[in-house]
Order: C-alpha cells, then sequence, then structure tokens
C-alpha cells in the first residue's frame, strides 16, 4: 500500500469512523442525558452533541484529505470549548483524541489482515492523533486561561464601578475571593 | 499501584458517573460552578434570619438546630397559601417534555439540571412529608427524607436555575418551575440560605434603591457624565430634571445602565429620545433601580423592593411611568404589581403617549410601559427622524430576554426598532421568541465565581449567535435586558469572539437625528462612524 492510502481507508471507513468516535465520546455523559445528546441532528435543540458530531466529521474529512492545521484546530477548537466548561478532568477533556487511535486500528482491521495496510503505516498517520492531542492540550489550557481573564475583567469592572462612586472601601469585600483561592489551594494539598 | 490507563480507559472509567440513582448521587460544590453565600450584613438590613460569616464549601453552615422543622413547617405554610405550588408538587407526571429544554442541562450534561429532576429535588421531601403513599413506599414513589446532603443539594441546583421559564413553555400542565426555584429559594432563605450576589443587591436596593447601593448624589453624577458624553458626541446638552414633581412621566431605568458599558450606550440612546421628542419626564433618585433581586429571594421581598415604583410615582404625582430595558423587572412589573403593590395610585392614568396620543390599553393596571413599546409607538406614527446609515458597519441579530419575551410577550416591539436602525437577522426559530434560550446568568447568577456554570448555560444561545455570525456576519447582540447586557459580553468572549453587546437604543441613539445636533462623526461608544468614513474618501 502506498503512502496517503491510510488517508483513503479513513475516507472509505468515514461513518463507521465517526460514529464511533462520537459514541465513545457521548456515552461519557451521564446515562440519563446520553439519549438527549445523541440526538445530533438539530443544532440548535442539542448544541453539545450536534457541535461535537459535525466537529468530529470535518476533522474526518481533514484527515482524510488536506489535513489543514487551521481547520483541525478550529473543529478541535468547538469540542473543548465545550469539555473545558464541562465536569471532567482536562486529561479526560483531551482523552477522546487520543481514544481515536485504537478505533482506527478497529475500523481497518480487514485491511490489516489482508496486508493492504503495514502496522508502520498505521504508527505513521498516528502522529496526526498525537499531534492533535497537543492542540487539545493548547486549547484546554488556553479555555481555562480565558475563563479565569474573564473573572478578573468582571472583579475589576465592578471595582472600578464602585471606585468611580466612592463605595469601595465599604461593598468590595475580597474576602470571598481569597477564599476561593483557598479552597483551590486547600484542595490541592488534600489531593 | 494503579495501572496506567490508556485514554479509551480515561474516557471508559472516570467520565461514567457513579451508576446510582440521582437521589444517591452526592452533590460536589466544584469551584467555578456555585455563588458566594451571601454576607451576615446583607441578610441584617433586610431582616432575614439566620444572619452569621460562612461560606457555600464550609462543611457546617451553622444552621439553627431546628433548622429541618423552619424548612418544612416553611413549605406547609406556603402549600396552603400557594395554590400554584401544591398543584405543581402534585401534577406533574414526568413526561420528560422539559428534560432537554433547560440550557444549563444542554450545556452540562448533568441530569440534575432537567427542569423535572430540579423540581423533584423538592417534590421527593413533599412527597415523603405530605403525601400517605410517600410516608409509607418512600422509595418507591420517590420520596425521601429531608437532610443536610438534601438541603446543600438543594441550594446547588435552585442556584443554578435562571428562573428563565424556557422549560415551563414546554410543559403541558403549564408547570412554572422558575416559580419552584423562586420557592424553594425562599425556603432556603428561611434559614439565611442565599447568595450573595443576590443579598447584596437586595440590601443595597433596599436602603439606596439600587442594587450597587449608589447613593442620590451618586446617580446625579452618572446622568452628568452621561450627559456630558452625550454632549460630545452630538453637541446637544439634554436638560435632565431628578425627583421634580408635577412631570408627566417617570422614568425607571435598570440602574445596570447607569453605571456599566455596554449599558450606558443604551440609556444614552434613550434619554436622546426622550429630549428630541419633547418629553415631560423625571428621573428618580430615590426610585433609581426597575430591577428587582427580590424575585430571586422571596414573595415578601419582591413586593418590598417594588413598592418604592408606585410610592414613587404618587410622590412626584406623575401620570404614567416607563421603564428601561430590563430583564426580570418586567416579570415582576406585568405578572405581580398589580396584585402585589396595586392598584396604583390615583395620580397615575392609563398611559397615553404625549407624542402619538396612542392608548396603551396593555398596561392599564399598571400603568408602566416599556421604553420599547413607546418607541415603537413613535416609529409606527413616523415621529423620529433616522439615519441608519450611521450603523452601518454593523450586522445584528436580536437575542430575546427571557423575561421580556416570555412574561410580558415584548417580541416585536424590539425587533420594529431594528428594523429601522441596523441591518440584522433573525437566529434560528427553535432559540427565539418564546423560545428564546438564557444568557445563562440570570437570576442572580451573573457572579464572577460562577464563570464556569455560566459558560455552560449560555453555550445553546452563543451556539445560535455562531450560526448567524458565520451565516450572516453578525457582529452585534442586541437585547433589551440589563443583565444581558452585563452577561452576554463574557458569553461572547469564550463562544463568539468578536461579537460584541448591545442595547436596542444604543443602536436607535446611534441613528436618531437630533434637532441642532453637530454632525455626526463618532457612534455612542466614540467609535468613529464608518459613513463619515466612506463621505471623508
Amino acid at each position: 500500500m502506498k503512502q496517503g492510502s491510510v488517508a483513503a481507508l479513513v475516507k472509505k471507513h468515514h461513518k463507521k469512523l465517526l460514529e464511533d468516535w462520537f459514541e465513545l465520546l457521548i456515552k461519557s455523559y451521564p446515562e440519563q442525558s446520553v439519549q438527549y445528546f445523541e440526538k445530533h441532528q438539530n443544532t440548535f435543540t442539542n448544541p453539545v452533541g450536534s457541535n461535537i458530531y459535525l466537529s468530529m466529521d470535518k476533522i474526518l474529512n481533514e484527515l482524510a484529505g488536506e489535513c489543514d492545521a487551521d481547520k483541525i484546530y478550529s473543529e478541535l477548537e468547538m469540542i473543548l470549548r465545550i469539555r473545558a466548561v464541562q465536569d471532567v478532568k482536562p486529561s479526560q477533556a483531551v482523552s477522546f483524541i487520543l481514544a481515536f487511535k485504537p478505533l482506527l486500528a478497529q475500523a481497518f482491521e480487514q485491511e490489516i489482515a489482508k496486508g493492504e495496510l503495514t502496522k508502520e503505516e498505521l504508527d505513521d498517520f498516528c502522529g496526526y492523533i498525537d499531534t492533535m492531542a497537543l492542540l487539545g492540550f493548547d486549547i484546554y489550557v488556553e479555555s481555562r486561561e480565558l475563563i479565569y481573564q474573564l473573572r478578573i475583567k468582571q472583579i475589576k469592572e465592578t471595582n472600578d464601578i464602585l471606585q468611580k462612586a466612592n463605595l469601595l472601601n465599604e461593598s468590595v469585600d475580597t474576602s470571598t475571593f481569597m477564599r476561593c483561592s483557598n479552597y483551590i489551594d486547600n484542595q490541592k494539598e488534600g489531593e | 499501584m494503579t495501572k496506567l490507563a490508556k485514554p479509551a480507559d480515561l474516557l471508559k472509567i472516570n467520565y461514567k458517573p457513579p451508576m446510582t440513582s440521582w437521589m444517591d448521587t452526592p452533590t460536589v460544590y466544584k469551584p467555578g460552578t456555585y455563588s458566594y453565600a451571601c454576607k451576615p450584613e446583607s441578610l441584617k438590613i433586610v431582616d432575614m434570619p439566620n444572619p452569621r460569616t460562612w461560606q457555600t464549601t464550609d462543611e457546617d453552615w451553622q444552621l439553627p438546630e431546628n433548622w429541618k422543622e423552619i424548612v418544612l413547617d416553611g413549605l406547609r405554610d406556603r402549600l396552603q397559601r400557594f395554590r400554584s405550588l401544591k398543584l405543581f408538587m402534585d401534577v406533574c407526571v414526568r413526561c420528560g417534555a422539559c428534560a432537554d429544554k433547560c440550557h444549563f442541562f444542554l450545556g452540562s450534561g448533568d441530569p440534575k439540571n432537567m427542569p423535572v429532576l430540579r423540581a423533584e429535588l423538592l417534590r421527593s421531601v413533599y412527597r415523603k412529608e405530605y403525601t400517605l403513599a410517600g410516608k409509607y413506599m418512600a422509595k418507591m414513589v420517590g420520596a425521601r427524607e429531608l437532610t443536610l446532603p438534601v438541603l446543600k443539594e438543594w441550594f446547588y441546583y435552585f442556584f443554578q436555575c435562571t428562573e428563565c421559564r424556557r422549560c415551563s413553555v414546554f410543559c403541558p400542565y403549564g408547570i412554572d418551575t422558575a416559580e419552584i426555584t423562586m420557592l424553594a429559594r425562599e425556603l432556603l432563605g428561611l434559614l439565611g440560605l442565599s447568595i450573595d450576589w443576590i443579598m447584596g443587591p437586595v440590601s443595597a436596593c433596599y436602603m439606596k434603591g439600587n442594587h450597587l447601593g449608589i447613593q442620590p448624589h451618586g446617580i446625579v453624577d452618572s446622568f452628568d457624565m452621561i450627559n456630558d458624553d452625550i454632549e460630545d458626541i452630538t453637541g446637544v446638552r439634554l436638560d435632565l430634571s431628578y425627583n421634580r414633581k408635577g412631570a408627566e412621566i417617570l422614568y425607571v431605568p435598570p440602574s445596570g445602565d447607569v453605571f456599566a458599558t455596554p449599558g450606558t450606550y443604551s440609556l444614552m440612546g434613550q434619554l436622546m429620545l426622550f429630549h428630541e421628542m419633547g418629553l415631560d419626564y423625571t428621573l428618580s433618585t430615590y426610585n433609581s433601580e426597575g430591577g428587582n433581586f427580590g424575585l430571586f429571594t422571596s414573595n415578601e421581598m419582591m413586593k418590598r423592593l417594588n413598592a418604592k415604583i408606585y410610592a414613587e410615582a404618587k410622590r412626584l404625582g406623575v401620570k404614567f411611568i416607563i421603564g428601561g430595558e430590563c430583564g426580570h423587572m418586567w416579570r415582576v412589573i406585568n405578572q405581580y404589581m398589580d396584585t402585589m403593590n396595586g392598584p396604583a395610585p390615583d395620580n397615575l392614568e392609563v398611559p397615553v403617549s404625549p407624542v402619538t396620543g396612542t392608548v396603551f390599553h396593555n398596561a392599564a393596571g399598571t400603568k408602566m410601559i416599556h421604553v420599547c413599546e413607546f418607541t415603537a409607538d413613535l416609529l409606527k406614527h413616523n415621529k423620529v427622524k433616522l439615519d441608519p446609515s450611521r450603523n452601518k458597519g454593523v450586522i445584528a441579530t436580536y437575542h430575546d430576554s427571557c423575561n421580556p419575551a416570555r412574561a410580558m410577550g415584548l417580541l416585536d416591539e424590539p425587533r420594529y426598532i431594528l428594523d429601522h436602525c441596523v441591518e440584522w437577522y433573525e437566529m434560528p426559530e427553535e432559540t427565539i421568541r418564546e423560545n428564546t434560550f438564557c444568557c445563562g446568568s440570570g437570576a442572580g447568577l451573573g457572579n464572577d465565581e460562577n464563570m464556569e456554570m455560566r459558560m455552560r448555560g449560555g453555550f445553546p444561545r452563543a451556539n445560535a449567535v455562531k450560526y448567524v455570525k458565520e451565516k450572516h456576519g453578525v457582529n452585534m447582540l442586541a437585547c433589551v435586558c440589563a443583565i444581558d447586557r452585563a452577561a452576554l459580553p463574557a458569553l461572547m468572549k469564550y463562544w463568539n469572539p468578536g461579537v460584541e453587546v448591545c442595547g436596542v437604543h444604543e443602536l436607535l441613539g446611534n441613528a436618531l437625528v437630533m434637532t441642532g445636533e453637530k454632525k455626526r462623526e463618532e457612534n455612542l461608544r466614540f467609535e468613529p462612524l464608518q459613513n463619515v468614513e466612506e463621505d471623508d474618501e
């Protein structure tokens, strides 16, 4: 099998790869919620399920074609913006990317058995997935940083208003904010 | 030793929620998803019980010894007083129509954000205490004891509902889940359990008439600054009056618009319009807030804070009241004010536009109209001269703020104003008008510590904005709610960078041609007008 043929196989098995990858991520939501999230047809009534599905679809198209880094980045960004504000750990948030590798091996089982695809060729292609995981890490961290930037912005804006109204001394109580920091620190110590 | 997991195993093992029923799934207060506790001073100011210094994440909430009795007595009392609550506790058949309608559920996937399950948190205790089946077959009928973990679960999830009422639109029985949240918060309040971002504004409003606790001279200063800005931009100085007896109209803004951008721009637009129409109106430095965080506290608190509107209207002897671009204020006014603090004082009359003569029969009870109703009527009668080219470069969409849309049916007036001022596009129909998605920050949840939850809850709205941004190049999200204007900019920065937020009247103010104005070169944000740049070229 010639170079680039893995991409052709991604194209050939697009539907199965997409369904499996989507299911892997969606089934990780609480059981009662999966039935709603897996209906991905309507973007507006199920934004989480449909955006994850659409972005995975587009990523697969890129992997089967140009592998445009910017396009892949923006689709990963869509999924990870969602994951970054949901109740999962960072490792869990990005794990769906690396978890795609075994799905590839699974989907190409027959081709590998027939000798149409070598393990080396597959491993080589999986380098793309590793890069995607690293990009995913970038995006996750950027998203979390953005949340804290937004927090700080709001605190500063509130301060400015109160300062203008000469109310700063009595209204802004930073103890609760500090308390949050302590809480986070304590948690770390406890772990 | 735990063996290092492969990525797929991470998904399988750690992702999977505990396979327990919802009743046995413990509540975890994760930073970013809850609000800080209220301060003792705020509770003291409004005579609420159990003022003490505590924090949401404390193990010990310092509750009175008989806390359980207080809550259950409180629930019994309210079941007798409010037929609606009794009905809401009994009639739900758990059909699931509401399940996937809540923005917090859609953004998080947390089943306890399904409105049916959120209400079940309270219903389960109701069943245990007040139904025969619940007493004897608790598990079978979904009944449970009120315990401290249950109370903490209530606090977490009832302060994770923005009372937007989207779920209620879909309930075949007409259960108003927002009212269940309101009642649950009221019960929590009996133990001095509330959040700082609600009780701070409530106590400030009670003492000084607005959420931030700005005193009368501070209010005047702020309006003066706004007036300076208007003069700089238009060359016209407005003749503002405060607490003026005998004025025809009392104007009540949400105070957020007096102090914070982008709300101030929208307020500028309204004041400019009033000036241009020669309106005989006055501002009040005492009744300087239309918003009412009492709605998020208790019926009594809502009534108490709302009372100042009629009191001030009576004191000043005005004929009717115009309210600003505020959200929840309009649920209070349209649905409760008349029965709560009415009938309106005798000096108030059914509002009649002094410019067009239109009689606002819809406000015959409250004597108070929304500024968008007033403006849309002016436009309908061709009384306003506009130059929409000043909004060139702005491509807007319109977010129906929850309460004006669902609690008063203000759907077409803001759209009518936009039609006259700016190029704009609707978001998909599942996300607008009665079906509108909440900003995710209403009902007191717009604080900074709750940012992660706000981004989750606001995602369905942001997702619809993303659609029109990509399809039509939308770069401005217009709305008619001060909380929206405070909350949506952060939401847009997270989900749709490049989309700004404004009030409807900001766009009107930009387009408004005023008598005696200088050549406009900047919009109300002091940004250069695009049509001027083109003229110069």
